[in-house]
This record gives structure tokens, C-alpha cells and sequence, in this order.
């Protein structure tokens, strides 16, 4: 008697494992051993690979045929275009190193009975393995037990679904940790990145310090070289001073006009040169030189000041208005009253030819910003003409040494030092300077000290 | 799209499959391992196979193949757990594994894989010298 159980249909590439899910069941139903299950399910899926492979689709079909000794049968069957190469394959000949072509022969060997089929119009393959006749007594309880069982099996699909779907759950879950790895890493490149940034520019930071007080020092080294090169022109400018006086004196009578005018013009000269020398040696000294301060009051310093211009004001007829009780700075006793001093001369000397000049000098108090970012009283004091006025594009240049807006012959003769003094000095006094001024109508030229 | 996990710890790689793979399935698990033993430097791989119930050539195949392509990228593969019903259907299906090394248990498959490393670095040593 022979009994068909079920039939897998060999359609799509999951067939392929079904069929050999349900061979297993079926042999583990029937009573095979643990060993004969996998022999089974292996030949199956053997046989059932090549059907779907080669012929496109095909079915399996199981039979449990009982007389005369019972066996499990699987008959698969394809309307493929056949095996062309059969009997090399049977005989064993296409088996390749790696397992190619074992499935035929190797299914042969783990079945008890082997039959295959095969033409132009499909393949036919039989293949049945002995039941132990003592395992089972195939009466009609067993066969309904078995066709109860299969059709369970069947139904328990959704849980072969359920499993499956926990799969592609774990497989999302690897690779969302493949992401938050990969994310993790690009943190750490990014935080390398950002302290790497950092490290440059603490580098650029150190370097551009470094380079600053370089410039520093080499900026010092020049003044102070400026500073002994005045120094060194001293000497033999007293020599030329010197000998040209002895020219004059001894040996005017040898001269004759053009001569006594040329040595006249030596010693002006020279004179010139010696006022320039000691400005310079001035402003050298004021770079290098301590400057202490102490308060001072601003009244005092402008009167002693006028009073060392006397002469001009008298000759100039010049009016100097002085606020009463101006505030207290904290300055420098000398530095101040040669930038008073610079100033007031200034504002004397240069105004139109026939004006006399008016110079107005009052204070007011302010505060300023400090780098440090606090607040601290200061005194701005303002010095204001009548004169020619400075131009406002020149309002930079003439703080610079030697800077001189009006010729070497000019009706305002002077070093072009003056101002360069005026501003070194305010700022070593911690202070600041400045002008506003416009051309032909009077200048105001200000300084601002730290009250006291 | 259905996928075998792989997982990393360290230097290795380790693979436990748990579904009976469909032939596809199985391509592609041998494609994604190979590309992850490059991606990650894997010098070791560990397929746990003690959920299969049945190996068949194509699946044996398969795991010849990640054991060959593996060794070709400086990774040694170990196949562990391999039930005894199987190993014997694959004896009698005269299916030869070369180059697959197998251990009992991933716990032995890891000593395995860490002795292959350690000669794996001797030698290069012994080379260096």
C-alpha cells in the first residue's frame, strides 16, 4: 500500500528549504532515527536544489509505501529539458574538489533506493529510504496521527513567520549598531579635529607673541642705535663749531665777503644740526629712559613753561588764557613740561605772518577704557590758536619724527621732532594724544593723563 | 532584505546562523563576510552552526568557500558546533571541506582561532628576525 503524505511545490528558492523542512517532519513522523532525519532532509534538498535550479520549477511529492517493507519516498519531478551529461555525473565524474556536482551522487549514497529519469521533456528522480519495520505499526490510527501532525505543521507557519521576522529584527538591529559605531568614530575624529585646531592655534598664538616681542627688541636695538649715533655726531659737531668760530675770529681779515658769508653759513649750519642732535637724543632718551610719575599739577607746569617762552611771547605779542585750578595728573615733571613747553611753542609759532597769537588752554575731566577692560579717571588738557591750522589728511603724520609740513626754509623753522616727542612722551606717561585741526582755521592739539 | 548577522568582538568575527538559509541567503552571507573581514581587518572568523540540522553540499560548499576566500584575505575561519547527524551525512554525502577548520564549541572555536593568530604573529616575527 502506498500512501502519498504531501507534495512541496518547487516554484520559488524558499521551496527549496520548505521541502526540506517538510522531509524532515515526514522522516521524524514516521520514525526515523536522528541520523536518517538529516539523510533524508539532505537528500531532499539535494535533489530538490537541482529540480528548482535546472528546470525552473517542479514539485516533491512523499509517499509512505508499507508492503512489501516500508519506505519513505520522494519523487520529483520537472518538465525541464533534461540532464544532458547523466551518466558522467552517476559515474562519479563531475565531482569537483570543492562539492560541485556531488548532489546527484552523493544523494544516491544517502538513500537505500536511487532512480532517476530524464529526456528532452523533464526529469524524474524516485528516491526511498527503509523504515525500521519494528519502529511503527502503519495501521490506520497512525495514518490518520500523520496526516493530523503535517497539517499542525503546516499551520504553525506564523511562527516560522515570527522567527524569520526576529531575524531581519536582529540583522536591523547590527546594522543600526554599524551606524552608531560609525557615528561614535566620526565623533572621536571630530573632537581630534577640534583639538588639533586648538593646538595650531595656541602654536599660532605663541608664535605671533613671540614674533611680536622679537619686533620689540629689535625695535629698541634701532633707537637705541639712533640714540648713540646722535650721541657720536656730537663730537665732531662741536669740532666743526669750534674751528669754524676760530675761522671767524682769527682769520676774518684773509676772508673776503663771499667767504665771511660762506663761514656765517657754516656756523648757522652747524648751529641747526646741533639743535636737531640734541631733539633726537631727546626723543632716544625718552624711549629708553624710566619714566616715573608723581602728581603734578597742570597750572604749575604751563607756567613754568610760559615763562621759558617769555621771550617769544613778548616778541609775538601772543595772549595765553589759562584755566584756573585745572586737576591734578599723574606725570612726569620733566616729560610734561617739555611736551607743554612743545605745544605751547607750537601754538606761537605757527600763525599767519602779522597775527597775533591767542592760545587757550583749558582741562576737563573724562574717563577711558583701559586693555584690562576697567575704568579710570583721566584729564584731558586742550590746547587751542589762532594759527595756520593742519590739514586733516597730515593729522597722522606730523606725530612722526621729522616730519615737517613746511620746508627746510620755511617761515617756521623747527626740527620736525617736536611732535614725535610730544606723542613718546604722553604714552610713556600712560597717557594719550592727539589734534583736531583744520587747515586755516586754528588747531587744537589735546592730551589726556590719568587723573590723579 | 533577509541577512545573517555579523557580528564584531575585537579581531574576530562572529556569525551564528540560526535560519535553515535559502541558497541565496547563503551567497549572500558569504558576500557580506568577506567584504566585513576587509571592512573591520578581521583576522579570525567563527561560524556557529549548531542550529543547523542539515548541511548540504551547497551549504558545505559555501562554507569551504568563506574558509578559502577568508585565508586568501589573512583571516582564518573556524566552523564550530556542527551537530554529529550532520557531520556524518556530510561523511556519507562525500562532501570534503578543505581548508575549513572545525571546534566543538565557540568556546574551543575562539582558543582555536587566538593559536592561529599567535603562530600567525610568531611566524612573522620569526620572519622579521
Amino acid at each position: 500500500m502506498r500512501t502519498r503524505l504531501l507534495h512541496v511545490e518547487l516554484c520559488y528558492e524558499h521551496d527549496v528549504v520548505l521541502s526540506r523542512q517538510r522531509a524532515r517532519q515526514v522522516a521524524a513522523l514516521v520514525g526515523f532515527s536522528a541520523q536518517d532525519q538529516v539523510r533524508i532532509a539532505t537528500s531532499v534538498s539535494e535533489i530538490a536544489r537541482n529540480t528548482f535550479r535546472y528546470a525552473g520549477r517542479g514539485k516533491v511529492e512523499f509517499f509512505l509505501q508499507t508492503e512489501p517493507r516500508p519506505i519513505l519516498q520522494m519523487i520529483f519531478s520537472d518538465h525541464g529539458q533534461g540532464i544532458p551529461n547523466l551518466s558522467t555525473i552517476l559515474a562519479g565524474k563531475y565531482v569537483s574538489r570543492s562539492g560541485m556536482g556531488l548532489g546527484i551522487v552523493g544523494t544516491k549514497k544517502l538513500m537505500d533506493k536511487f532512480e532517476i529519469e530524464t529526456g528532452p521533456k523533464g526529469t524524474t528522480v524516485s528516491m526511498g529510504k527503509y523504515i525500521g519495520s519494528e519502529l511503527n505499526e502503519f495501521n490506520k490510527e497512525f495514518f490518520s496521527y500523520l496526516t493530523d501532525e503535517l497539517s499542525l505543521q503546516t499551520s504553525q507557519e506564523p511562527f516560522v513567520e515570527l522567527q524569520q521576522q526576529n531575524q531581519e529584527l536582529l540583522g536591523a538591529f547590527s546594522e543600526l549598531e554599524k551606524r552608531q559605531n560609525e557615528l561614535t568614530h566620526l565623533n572621536v575624529e571630530l573632537q581630534e579635529t577640534k583639538r588639533q585646531l586648538n593646538l595650531q592655534n595656541e602654536l599660532l598664538e605663541s608664535r605671533v607673541s613671540e614674533r611680536t616681542a622679537e619686533l620689540k627688541d629689535s625695535l629698541q636695538e634701532m633707537e637705541k642705535f639712533c640714540y648713540s649715533i646722535a650721541h657720536d655726531l656730537k663730537a665732531p659737531l662741536r669740532a666743526i663749531n669750534g674751528l669754524t668760530m676760530v675761522l671767524q675770529q682769527e682769520y676774518a681779515p684773509a676772508f673776503d665777503a663771499e667767504g665771511k658769508n660762506c663761514t656765517n653759513r657754516i656756523v648757522e649750519a652747524a648751529t641747526r644740526m646741533h639743535i636737531l642732535i640734541v631733539d633726537l637724543l631727546d626723543y632716544g632718551r625718552l624711549t629708553h629712559m624710566d619714566v616715573a610719575v608723581t602728581p603734578i599739577s597742570l597750572n604749575d607746569t604751563i607756567a613754568k613753561a610760559a615763562e621759558g617762552l617769555r621771550e617769544v611771547i613778548v616778541l609775538t605779542k601772543a595772549t595765553i588764557e589759562v584755566q584756573k585750578e585745572m586737576p591734578i595728573v599723574m606725570a612726569n615733571s620733566v616729560l610734561l613740561d617739555q611736551v607743554l613747553s612743545n605745544l605751547i611753542e607750537n601754538a606761537l609759532k605757527f600763525v599767519p605772518a602779522g597775527v597775533a597769537p591767542f592760545v587757550k588752554i583749558w582741562a576737563e575731566e573724562r574717563t577711558v577704557k583701559s586693555e584690562d577692560g576697567t575704568i579710570r579717571p583721566s584729564v584731558r588738557l586742550s590746547i587751542k590758536d589762532n594759527g595756520i591750522g593742519v590739514d586733516v589728511s597730515y593729522h597722522k603724520r606730523i606725530f612722526k619724527v621729522f616730519e615737517r609740513l613746511h620746508g627746510e626754509r620755511s617761515v617756521y623753522p623747527g626740527t620736525g621732532i617736536g611732535l614725535a616727542l610730544v606723542q613718546k612722551a604722553v604714552e610713556r606717561m600712560n597717557g594719550i594724544s592727539g589734534v583736531e585741526s583744520t587747515l586755516g582755521q586754528g588747531s587744537l592739539f589735546w592730551i589726556e593723563l590719568p587723573k590723579h | 532584505m533577509e541577512r545573517i548577522p555579523i557580528l564584531r568582538m575585537g579581531d574576530f568575527l562572529l556569525v551564528t546562523i540560526q535560519v535553515d538559509m535559502h541558497d541565496r541567503l547563503a551567497m549572500t552571507l558569504q558576500d557580506d563576510l568577506t567584504r566585513q573581514i576587509v571592512a573591520s581587518n578581521s583576522r579570525g572568523v567563527l561560524i556557529d552552526i549548531s542550529s543547523l540540522e542539515m548541511i548540504d553540499s551547497f551549504i558545505g560548499r559555501m562554507l569551504s568557500n568563506i574558509s578559502l576566500m577568508s585565508n586568501v584575505l589573512a583571516a582564518q575561519t573556524v566552523v564550530v558546533g556542527m551537530q554529529p547527524a550532520v557531520a556524518i551525512t556530510l561523511v556519507e554525502l562525500g562532501m570534503s571541506m578543505p581548508g575549513v577548520r572545525t571546534a566543538l564549541n565557540v568556546e574551543k572555536g575562539m582558543m582555536l582561532l587566538r593559536e592561529c593568530l599567535d603562530s600567525d604573529d610568531s611566524e612573522v616575527e620569526d620572519d622579521a628576525s
